[in-house]
């Protein structure tokens, strides 16, 4: 297969990453769009190193770390609903802070790493998740930023980026467990 | 200080310390937590879990 038609199956996976983290459509088709140029330029560059998925996917987080910085304070997250965050965490928990339903165990979940239907239904409770909060979890673990990196970029407090990732990891693990574990239970 | 976390706390530890180092006091009660809490136990395997499921998206 040639590096365009390569490139081409890669365009909907990239853009939606992209389309996840800057949230504005014509923005992301730009650095995807850029990506993919810097790899046509120098193809020489990209061969043999790794998969061209994973050389495209380094491209295309620096190229989003870039515009991000470059917008600096423009990128406005607004304060979290706080109550209504603490009403839904609140309902995992009984009165006395313990769990209201115990979160079962889930069987060889690393055996999940190998199947494409695990990281489709893992792609889907991601983009379930709402904005503000699934950009704040995929700089943090997906373009690896630290806490404070994301608070400087995005003009949010550290206590509040906090609240966002514990929101994302606590809904991420209830939307594998009902939606991938619970079918293998 | 309150020695025995719940539930609750223990679950907002578990995420703080995926992005922070946690002071030594904190940490040990969590871990005591961990030895008397087979759920709590399993919840931070799972958020270990799902940090390492995200990197491979």
């Amino acid at each position: 297969m040639s590096i365009e038609a390569e490139l081409a199956q890669l365009h909907q996976p990239l853009l939606r990453f992209a389309m996840m983290q800057l949230r504005n459509e014509s923005i992301a088709e730009d650095v995807v769009s850029e990506t993919f140029l810097a790899i046509l330029e120098k193809p020489e560059s990209f061969e043999g190193r790794s998969s061209l998925r994973t050389y495209a996917t380094g491209i295309l987080k620096f190229k989003i770390i870039d515009v991000i910085r470059k917008r600096g304070r423009e990128v406005h997250i607004e304060p979290l609903d706080e109550q209504s965050m603490d009403d839904a965490m609140d309902a995992l928990f009984a009165k006395d802070g313990h769990w209201q339903d115990p979160p079962p165990v889930w069987q060889h979940p690393e055996k999940s790493l190998e199947q494409r239907q695990f990281f489709e239904v893992l792609q889907t409770c991601v983009d379930r998740l709402p904005a503000k909060v699934g950009r704040v979890f995929m700089m943090r673990e997906w373009l690896d930023k630290e806490v404070d990196e994301i608070c400087a970029e995005l003009g949010i407090t550290s206590s509040n980026c906090g609240v966002m990732l514990y929101r994302a990891r606590m809904r991420l693990r209830d939307c594998l467990d009902r939606n991938w574990f619970a079918g293998q239970r | 200080m309150k020695v025995e976390l719940d539930c609750k706390e223990v679950s907002r530890l578990i995420s703080e310390g995926l992005d922070q180092a946690m002071p030594a006091p904190e940490r040990a009660r969590l871990r005591y937590h961990f030895v008397i809490c087979q759920t709590c136990r399993t919840v931070d395997e799972q958020m270990k879990f799902l940090r390492r499921a995200v990197k491979e998206l």
